[in-house]
């Protein structure tokens, strides 16, 4: 059961929730700068899976920590994505859920939910309410990438050990 | 590529909804198909529509969703989902490495793809144990 919960969250938190913070950047790129606390939480939806697996594994006081720290960026990100898709419904359904659940994840690592209810209230509602919902969402803005690799041209110049001033005389 | 996309979600989210109305799935391994079969498709597509290695990717991905849906019954293909995983991990590096590792929305985007392999791994220790 363990493997199954654990093989379903990384299905769930390290695949759609940083899928949906990429394209909420994307989205927000296409009018103005990202914000400041953009970089901060994405690097922290990065390293957040591993630091609550070491919390799990080693020590109830970093599983607090990191879920609360993971909680409270997720709380930051729902709000960004109401405020940015205010006509598309779905997203801010999707995010206001999200509100909803993710206070059940700190409960859980309190001690205060357990397993079935968590399945009952958290499982269900975010794969069906925060990502088939969301994702709906999403897949209507299509937000399409800043950085397109295949409109890119690449040189085909390679360097070698010594580049120089005469490089480009040499390889012209 | 869109239409190919969104119909192998709902093919898949379908197919896993009938498989756990007819109790072949349990309902957290329901929501585990849900993710793998229905959400994917449609992830890749909104990741890169753009790009030739997502793009062959996706047109695999039939093949690979079967092998989700009989992992429940034969534990070897499992497997095959990890070397799909794996590919998608690749997609992702390859991705990163030929940005340089700018874009913060386009690395989160990545590193999504890069943790795949992680879930497929705990879904093979999963099926493995289910059937022996």
């Amino acid at each position: 059961m363990i493997a199954l919960l654990t093989a379903v969250h990384f299905h769930y938190s390290t695949l759609i929730v940083p899928v949906f913070l990429g394209l909420l950047g994307r989205a927000v790129k296409e009018t103005r700068k990202l914000p400041r606390w953009y970089t901060p939480v994405a690097s922290l939806f990065i390293v957040s899976p591993l630091l609550v697996a070491v919390g799990i594994t080693y020590s109830k006081m970093i599983e607090i920590a990191s879920v609360s720290l993971y909680v409270g960026c997720l709380y930051l990100f729902s709000i960004a994505a109401i405020m940015k898709f205010r006509t598309n419904w779905w997203i801010v359904a999707s995010a206001a859920v999200l509100l909803f659940t993710m206070s059940l994840s700190f409960l859980y690592a309190i001690d205060m939910v357990a397993i079935p209810e968590m399945i009952q209230y958290h499982g269900w509602i975010n794969g069906i309410g925060f990502a088939l919902i969301g994702l709906i969402g999403y897949f209507k803005e299509n937000p399409q990438t800043h950085f397109s690799i295949s409109s890119s041209s690449f040189s085909k110049i390679k360097g070698e050990k010594r580049i120089g001033v005469d490089f480009f005389n040499r390889h012209g | 590529m869109k239409i190919y996309s969104l119909a192998s979600s709902f093919i898949g989210g379908i197919m896993s909804f009938v498989l756990w109305q007819a109790g072949y799935l349990s309902q957290v391994e329901f929501l585990l198909t849900l993710s793998m079969c229905g959400f994917l498709p449609v992830i890749l597509f909104l990741i890169g529509n753009t790009e030739p290695f997502i793009e062959k990717l996706l047109l695999m991905y039939p093949i690979f969703m079967l092998s989700v849906i009989g992992a429940f019954e034969f534990p070897w293909m499992s497997v095959l989902w990890l070397v799909y995983s794996f590919g998608l991990f690749l997609a992702g590096c390859f991705r990163m490495v030929q940005r340089g590792f700018f874009y913060i929305e386009e690395t989160v985007l990545d590193m999504a793809l890069i943790y795949l392999p992680l879930g497929a791994v705990w879904f093979v220790v999963y099926s493995f144990t289910l059937n022996y």
